[in-house]
């Protein structure tokens, strides 16, 4: 213990001697592990982002999507669309789902006067606004019972789209625009959405319209694209897509589960593939970022190669009063590990400060803020792998320090 | 002149001498900027190999020499876009008067039509096209013959069939080539059938489809001379650019579109694909390349780092050649051409262990995920590196060597 304090002292006494090359050396190394640091901190950081906003989905939610089967040595085929009927049979089969909303989809030809505009309509139905994520009013109002009946031709439409088709100073409430070359009535405006939950599309860009007009005048029939279906209380959510599943395999003729040609995703799943896509994406770009920390530690076993040649008369003499080859070796160690250690964790402020930077650099032109986070671990982790740095490039320069020969030592020139 | 030759040349000497005298340690300051080049190059080798990739699957998808004409609406797999004109005879005549199109196909299609074979039906879709349209849109014909340019002047009832109409609507023993359709009523004779396409390539409904010659099924099925999507054939891959405009101008004036008025049609050609794909490559390849640039940033702090210690270790030789007539621009020329030329070395080994590197990934992704294509570093990108390391050394090799030079000749001899 006395030793390690003293190989301390040492090593602080014979970094402050030689400022500029300490404070380039640990340079090296915060720029490295200041780089690992930011790129995890900004995944973190969007990791908990989007975990916050799936959980605004609710646990209680769970989306159905046709899927297309796998069938060894066929070429892959879209799958079938749900219809009407079979939210009918949801509806009356599955007494654990409370409720349960179709969905569908439709490119369109958005024209206002001489704007045209290439973008989408979602149909849904009348509580579209209770369990949608993306989607809340703004200005005017939304469809009601009785225009979903009558397939009214009335939509709402996103911000970004106004802006496209409208100048400036119109109030685009209550006039019309041509969808597909159909003449629709615009009656509800949303708030602008930003975020990553994206249902069916980005709705600051689109236009959502009963599903009974969208299915009458865009599709030409009664297809479903996705479902949205909501659990009873207290139901478990393996049951209760068993429940669905047993109904729909009778009613699209599946024989077995594993040709089902539908797929539940619930926000878990979402989560689950969001937290994947972020660890490939922390492992790519750390292990990018790694290699400069190798670089760092490259140049720390460099320089202490040079302090080793610098003072050999030293250790000579060090040794010659009685100093074993032990002491000599946890000194330069000691004096590597320091060196790493302040830059690390230095390196790690760093760091933080650089994904903070980018953070901000990138909300306006991503137009969302996430705030970088490092999980507590992590601090951990940086401490160790700078310690461990400084232990496998200052064993050598110290190892050879340690095996130097004090007589000749001495008379080194 | 040639003083700054004979400079530089001592210089390079020198430094060469003092690299091989400090073997590790020139070993180590290189391996910093060997390591950094390494990774910019693995990532942009990888990109260039992806990119080349791209280009060589799109000239094999569809023929460079195509421009596609079609209006400007979402398009869905299977449907005829809404909401804007099609086109029609006169539009192709149109474009087939310009200069730089030697040949013109219109494709049409009905969203669906009723098939009868005996007593069996169904709803089918069916897409009517001038004959040299459906290579180009990657049909094959499996069995039977494609109909001819002669079949499709005189209006033939004769008609294709996809993969999957034979298993609906025949008995697996009956001969599908050489017999009789009616398609909306209408007896069409099947000369051919075509190879079966995954929903990626042709879409859902790609399977179940009847083809018919343009003529034939504009005058005896759909009434009209609508067309949905016009494929024009330039005379030459150079002239891309001033066939679009042409097209352009062309289709606005028999479209009677105003002026001012957006065109409600897009032209795209396959260079559009090759540079959207290119676009995006380049993007991956700005955005890793930053994080791996850093360590480019570590190595130099490195170089820097060791040229002080080197300055310092040598300050009796400075104050020697100094004493012996040495002026400072020779001193800090000497420092420069050392850290220049250990970066450029760097540099230089960085390219061929970037490029293993790149190669070592290629190969872990093919048994990863089965997709492989070759890592390529363009020659710009040799060049390129070579002057980074130029760069690099310059950057930070400047301040120790000014420090060297500036050294007073009297206190460097007497330094211990």
């Amino acid at each position: 213990m006395r030793t390690l304090w003293i190989s301390l002292k040492i090593a602080v006494r014979a970094l402050m001697l030689n400022k500029v090359r300490s404070i380039l050396t640990l340079l090296g190394m915060i720029i490295g592990v200041g780089a690992v640091i930011a790129i995890v901190s900004i995944g973190e950081g969007l990791r908990a982002d989007f975990q916050r906003q799936m959980s605004s989905l609710g646990a209680d939610v769970l989306y159905m999507t046709p899927k297309a089967p796998k069938r060894p040595g066929q070429a892959a085929r879209d799958p079938d669309s749900f219809d009407m009927s079979d939210m009918e049979a949801i509806r009356e089969q599955c007494p654990s789902i409370s409720w349960v909303t179709p969905s569908v989809m439709a490119g369109v030809n958005a024209k206002r006067n001489n704007n045209t505009e290439q973008t989408y309509v979602v149909g849904v139905d009348e509580r579209y606004l209770e369990y949608s994520a993306t989607a809340s009013l703004d200005k005017g109002r939304f469809f009601t019972m009785a225009e979903l009946r009558g397939a009214a031709r009335v939509v709402c439409v996103g911000d970004e789209m106004i802006g496209k088709l409208f100048e400036d100073w119109e109030d685009p409430i209550g006039e019309y625009v041509k969808l597909n070359g159909i003449s629709f009535k615009i009656i509800g405006t949303f708030k602008h959405y930003t975020g990553m939950i994206n249902e069916g599309g980005d709705i600051n860009n689109g236009f959502v319209s009963p599903i009974s007009t969208v299915q009458k005048r865009m599709i030409g029939n009664d297809d479903v694209y996705w479902v949205t279906m909501y659990m009873a209380e207290g139901s478990n959510i393996d049951a209760v897509k068993e429940e669905v599943a047993v109904v729909m395999r009778q009613r699209r003729r599946v024989r077995n589960a594993s040709d089902d040609d539908f797929q539940f995703i619930s926000p878990d799943d979402f989560m689950k593939m969001g937290n994947q896509f972020i660890n490939v994406m922390i492992g790519i770009f750390g292990a990018i970022a790694f290699m400069s920390l190798l670089v760092g530690g490259v140049g720390i076993m460099n320089i202490m190669l040079v302090s080793v040649t610098e003072r050999t008369r030293e250790i000579g003499l060090r040794m010659a009063i009685g100093a074993g080859r032990p002491t000599v070796l946890s000194q330069f160690l000691v004096e590597a590990i320091v060196l790493t250690l302040i830059g690390g964790i230095i390196g790690m402020l760093v760091g933080f400060a650089g994904a903070v930077a980018v953070a901000k650099a990138l909300e306006s032109s991503l137009g969302g803020m996430w705030n970088p986070h490092i999980p507590t671990q992590w601090v951990v982790y940086s401490v160790g792998v700078s310690v461990l740095v400084g232990v496998i490039f200052g064993t050598y320069p110290a190892f050879k320090a340690s095996q130097l020969d004090p007589v000749e030592a001495m008379r080194y020139e | 002149m040639s003083s700054i030759y004979v400079l530089i040349w001592t210089s390079l000497r020198l430094a060469m001498r003092q690299l091989v005298r400090n073997k590790v340690r020139s070993f180590l300051t290189m391996l910093g900027i060997l390591i950094g080049i390494g990774s910019v190059v693995a990532i942009v080798s990888l990109g260039e190999g992806l990119k080349a990739m791209f280009v060589g699957e799109i000239a094999t998808q569809a023929n460079a020499d195509l421009i596609w004409i079609m209006p400007d609406a979402p398009m869905q797999p299977g449907r005829l876009p809404r909401g804007v004109k099609l086109f029609n005879n006169h539009d192709i005549d149109m474009i087939g008067k310009s200069d730089y199109i030697v040949d013109t196909y219109g494709v049409h299609m009905m969203e669906s039509v009723v098939v009868k074979h005996g007593w069996r039906s169904e709803n089918v879709q069916l897409v009517m096209a001038n004959y040299d349209y459906f290579p180009s849109d990657g049909w094959i014909v499996e069995h039977g013959r494609m109909f001819l340019d002669s079949e499709d002047r005189a209006r033939a009832m004769v008609c294709l069939v996809a993969s999957d109409i034979d298993e609906t609507l025949y008995d697996k023993h009956e001969n599908l080539l050489g017999s009789y359709l009616q398609i909306n009523g209408q007896r069409f004779e099947v000369i051919g059938e075509m190879k079966e396409r995954s929903a990626m390539a042709g879409g859902s409904t790609a399977n179940k489809m009847v083809f018919v010659p343009l003529a034939t099924g504009q005058d005896r099925l759909a009434g009209t001379d609508d067309v949905y999507c016009i494929a024009a054939k330039v005379r030459d891959t150079r002239e891309l650019q001033e066939a679009k405009e042409d097209i352009a101008t062309r289709l606005r004036a028999s479209r009677r579109i105003r002026s001012g008025a957006d065109d409600d049609f897009q032209i795209t050609t396959t260079d559009d694909w090759a540079n959207f794909a290119n676009g995006f490559v380049n993007t991956l390849i700005t955005v890793f390349g930053i994080v791996a640039v850093i360590a480019l940033l570590v190595g130099g702090i490195g170089v820097m780092n060791i040229m002080l210690v080197n300055v310092r270790e040598r300050t009796r030789e400075i104050g020697l050649r100094k004493a012996l007539g040495a002026t400072a621009t020779q001193i800090t020329w000497q420092f420069l051409v050392e850290s220049m030329t250990l970066t450029t070395l760097g540099g230089v080994l960085g390219i061929l262990i970037g490029y293993a590197l790149g190669l070592g990934v290629a190969l872990i992704m093919k048994s990863l995920w089965d997709v492989f294509w070759w890592p390529s570093v363009p020659m710009v990108w040799i060049l390129a590196v070579v002057c980074t390391g130029l760069g690099l050394g310059l950057a930070f090799g400047v301040y120790p060597a000014w420090r060297a030079g500036l050294l007073n000749p009297i206190d460097a001899l007497r330094y211990e």
